[in-house]
Formats: structure tokens, C-alpha cells, sequence
């Protein structure tokens, strides 16, 4: 019979990245997929087989996370360089974002923005599996989520449709001078 | 009075921004100290059940 602590080291790499995500710290997301990974072992009796454990892991996680949060004052809020540093990438000229200013953006949202974030937008979770995964209502997973999109969408300078290369006609002529003078 | 246009909305670039981001996360190799604490956890249950 398979020990589903086999299972855990599967998901790591989607934890730390999970960790990241909330610590915007490289040193504090590692402290914290060792925290989680030490419950996860002495507390396997608590997760269902058959249901998702990348989900009961990443619960286990963000609980460490904002119970940590709770107790810890921090004095500052140190943002490493590990997080947008590492994702330095050249500005992308196809309407992409640059991800280096969108890893800098995302690093103003609050936790739970960026939280409800990572997991509908980026992890492949249903708002429904993020809701149960937070312990809160799903409307509120929607919620945080689409305030964390505003509040990029703001720090991105992005209005909504309008993408720096192909707007209309009169805009990209602008953009055409402005390139040429 | 809902506009709906064709273009890349800024939410479809932001979850594709996201998803960009969290993949390169994805891809970086895990410290070493993940699987040296899960093999410790492992040789700890093999020298004493827990009960």
C-alpha cells in the first residue's frame, strides 16, 4: 500500500513557488515549504486519499504563512531581490507585460490578493477549490482576485483593451512618430 | 452599457502575466534542503513509530 508521503515531494516545486508568492521572500518561502512539509508528514493521517494534495498542502501553507503573519510584528517588510530580481526578462515588444515590472507590481498587492491570484490565475485552482483551499466564501476568492487585477491593472498603467500595439489606427500612428522622432 | 471588445483584456494579460510568472517558478530546480528534510523525516519514522 502505497505511503501517500510519497506524493509530497511531487509537489515542491508548485509549494515553493506558492511560498514565494506570499513571502515575496526567497529565504522566508523556503523556511515555510519546510514548515509545511514537516506538518504535511506528521499530519498525513488528516488528508483524505483520492482527494487533491496539492491542495491540502498548499492549505496547510498559507495557514502556516498567516498564522506566522499573526505573530510575527514585522518591523519592516523586506522585499528581497530573489522574487522579481531572478525574473529580469527584456521588455517584451508583442503586447506582453514585461514580467520583471509585472513581478514588481504583484509584489504591492496584499497578501490576499496575491494569494487568490497565484492560485485561480496562475495555479489552475476553481474559485471553488481556492475558496474551500482559503476557508472563505468563493465570492470573496472572486473578490480579492478581481481587485488584485484592478489594482495591477493600475500599477501597470493598463486600461482595460488597450494594449500598447494595437489599439486603433490615430494611437498607433501616434506611437509610429514617436518611434520615428 | 457593457463595452466588449476583441483585444487582449488587461485581465487576460494580467492571468497571462501570472501564469508566466508562476511557471518560471515552477521551473527552478528545488533546494537540496526539501529532500534532505523529507529523507530525515523518513530515517525518523523508520527508527520510531509514531502512534
Amino acid at each position: 500500500m502505497d505511503d501517500p508521503r510519497e506524493e509530497i515531494v511531487t509537489h515542491l516545486r508548485a509549494l515553493r513557488a506558492f511560498a514565494l508568492s506570499l513571502t515575496r521572500n526567497a529565504a522566508s518561502a523556503d523556511d515555510l515549504v519546510q514548515d509545511t512539509i514537516v506538518k504535511a508528514w506528521s499530519n498525513i493521517d488528516k488528508f483524505q486519499a483520492g482527494t487533491n494534495m496539492r491542495a491540502w498542502l498548499f492549505t496547510i501553507l498559507r495557514n502556516t504563512y498567516y498564522s506566522l503573519r499573526r505573530k510575527r510584528v514585522r518591523e519592516v517588510q523586506d522585499v528581497d531581490d530573489g522574487y522579481a530580481g531572478q525574473l529580469a526578462e527584456k521588455p517584451a515588444h508583442d503586447g506582453r507585460l514585461a514580467l520583471s515590472d509585472f513581478a514588481a507590481a504583484f509584489e504591492h498587492l496584499p497578501d490576499e490578493q496575491r494569494e487568490a491570484l497565484i492560485l485561480v490565475g496562475a495555479s489552475g485552482f476553481s474559485y471553488e477549490e481556492a475558496a474551500a483551499l482559503c476557508g472563505c466564501a468563493v465570492g470573496t476568492v472572486k473578490s480579492r482576485a478581481n481587485r488584485g487585477r484592478r489594482r495591477l491593472a493600475e500599477l501597470l498603467d493598463l486600461d482595460d483593451g488597450e494594449t500598447p500595439e494595437m489599439t486603433d489606427t490615430a494611437t498607433l500612428g501616434v506611437v509610429t512618430e514617436r518611434a520615428a522622432a | 452599457m457593457a463595452q466588449k471588445t476583441g483585444k487582449p483584456s488587461a485581465d487576460q494579460r494580467i492571468d497571462e502575466s501570472l501564469k508566466r510568472v508562476y511557471d518560471a517558478q515552477l521551473q527552478e530546480q528545488v533546494p537540496d534542503k526539501f529532500l534532505e528534510l523529507i529523507a530525515k523525516l523518513k530515517s525518523t519514522e523508520g527508527s520510531q513509530d509514531h502512534g
